[in-house]
């Protein structure tokens, strides 16, 4: 019974890192989503959700029925806070491992693969700076009524206008 | 089930060194004897996919004029968060559709790398998808060998092949230089690159390094005589070692190492070292020539019916 004491140690000692792992990257979003929903003034959130969230029932079933894609996909998204769950705007393609790192944040054409909590960071702060993510998001706050002006770049939004 | 034989597709790498980063540095005679050269070599060798490195628009026009077939230019995108990509394709477009790309970038702590582009091409004969990493990683000037962030570049491509398998897409090559040798961390270690064929037939998630077998110098000494040969496809005069290293490889997902859509011929695997490309490279003044171009073969079978 000894020959597989090791290999049940190792595969405990991995899930922990892996765990750790997931935590950690959990954190980063958990940060993300929080200085975007305060830089809007409340009105966005952003979370990692399956990319059929993201679809209109149409493209849902062409998805499927073409099977380019994994339906477990998943997507990084953002929507109205409070907003129906199908109503998730897609931003960037979101690739995780059992392991928790390498995870991959595709958009705009480019597959970035982070090993760390530090490059997850940067990469995400990229996709938020990218243009097209500027304008999906200002889509969704000009659907809430809140103006790219009452934005301010160092501080998030100002209060919401009564 | 009916397996049709069928024609096969040639594809070359080279890192031409006539624009490292798309800027450019050549003259009009280098420009014109490296046109010179890869007109030759897709002429001889049937080439229908061309990957280049350091090369600038105005270089592929130069390229596009001389070859005797139509090809198409593809340059991905020159700049992506601060990295600048210098590679590129020529494809037939009568044999080829372009249907993505990518840029591959892989990020470590601070360190943000080019890993390259990911290529898909629809094969028109076969109607199969080719998937084509294009790769032309750091110099190991500023990254030297062990350094960790070049332990990422494999790491990154390994990732990518992971997922295209999860995706039901087996048929993945990369080309390019690496900076590194077959044997190096990056290659054989992080990425899985080996040059055991059963292995990587039998577990998943290797790939397949046929340029292991290129290594050391391509002729045999005999007394009194020590023809000019090559000992790989990178050739650097101040090395104080082995001044020539194996830097541009390519590699195979396993689904190429079994009869299939995409089949290597491994026969055909080749570092081209005709003409007067050796002489170029050993030219100690004013030369921007240093890597040699690498080819394969391909035979194309139709899907299983």
């Amino acid at each position: 019974m000894s020959e597989f004491l090791n290999a049940f140690s190792g595969g405990i000692r991995l899930a922990k890192i892996a765990a750790d792992a997931r935590l950690e990257i959990d954190e980063v979003f958990k940060r993300l989503s929080g200085d975007v929903l305060h830089a809007s003034n409340g009105v966005i959130e952003i979370e990692r959700v399956p990319k059929t969230s993201t679809l209109n029932a149409i493209y849902r079933v062409a998805m499927q029925l073409a099977a380019t894609e994994s339906t477990d996909a998943e997507s990084i998204a953002a929507r109205r806070v409070g907003s129906k769950s199908s109503s998730w705007t897609h931003l960037a393609e979101w690739i995780p491992s059992e392991q928790g790192y390498p995870c991959v944040v595709a958009f705009a054409g480019s597959r970035n693969t982070c090993l760390d909590a530090q490059a997850l960071s940067a990469v995400l702060s990229d996709m938020l700076s990218y243009a097209g993510t500027g304008r999906k998001l200002l889509e969704i706050m000009n659907r809430a009524g809140v103006g790219a002006s009452e934005v301010s770049p160092e501080n998030g939004a100002d209060k919401p206008k009564a | 089930m009916i397996h049709r034989a069928s024609p096969s597709i040639g594809i070359c790498w080279w890192n031409t060194g006539l624009s490292p980063l798309s800027r450019p540095r050549a003259s009009d005679s280098q420009i014109e004897f490296a046109a010179g050269t890869l007109a030759e070599i897709v002429k001889n060798s049937a080439i229908d996919l061309i990957a280049l490195g350091e090369v600038h628009e105005n270089d592929l026009l130069a390229f596009q004029k001389s070859l005797s077939h139509d090809f198409l230019i593809h340059v991905g995108r020159e700049q992506s968060n601060g990295l600048y990509f210098d590679t590129a394709l020529l494809y037939r477009g009568d044999k080829f559709k372009l249907i993505s790309s990518e840029t591959q970038t892989v990020n470590h702590g601070r360190a943000r790398l080019k890993v390259g582009e990911l290529v898909g091409l629809l094969c028109l004969e076969n109607k199969s998808r080719l998937n084509l990493v294009i790769s032309h990683w750091n110099s190991r000037l500023r990254m030297p060998d062990g350094s960790s962030p070049r332990d990422a570049f494999g790491t990154a491509v390994k990732k990518l092949a992971d997922d295209l398998l999860d995706r039901g897409q087996e048929y993945f090559m990369v080309v390019g230089d690496f900076n590194d040798e077959p044997y190096s961390k990056p290659m054989a270690g992080s990425m899985l690159a080996t040059q055991d064929r059963s292995l990587a037939l039998a577990y998943k998630g290797y790939l397949y390094n046929p340029f292991w077998r290129l290594i050391g110098e391509s002729t045999y000494s005999k007394l009194g005589s020590a023809p000019l040969g090559r000992g790989g496809t990178y050739f650097f005069h101040e090395d104080y070692s082995t001044r020539w290293k194996v830097f541009d490889q390519m590699l195979f997902s396993p689904a190429f190492l079994k009869p299939s859509q995409f089949m290597l011929d491994e026969r055909s695997i080749k570092i081209e070292d005709g003409g007067s490309l050796l002489e170029k490279m050993m030219e100690k003044e004013g030369r921007i020539i240093d890597h040699l171009p690498v080819l394969c073969r391909i035979d194309l079978g139709a899907a299983y019916e």
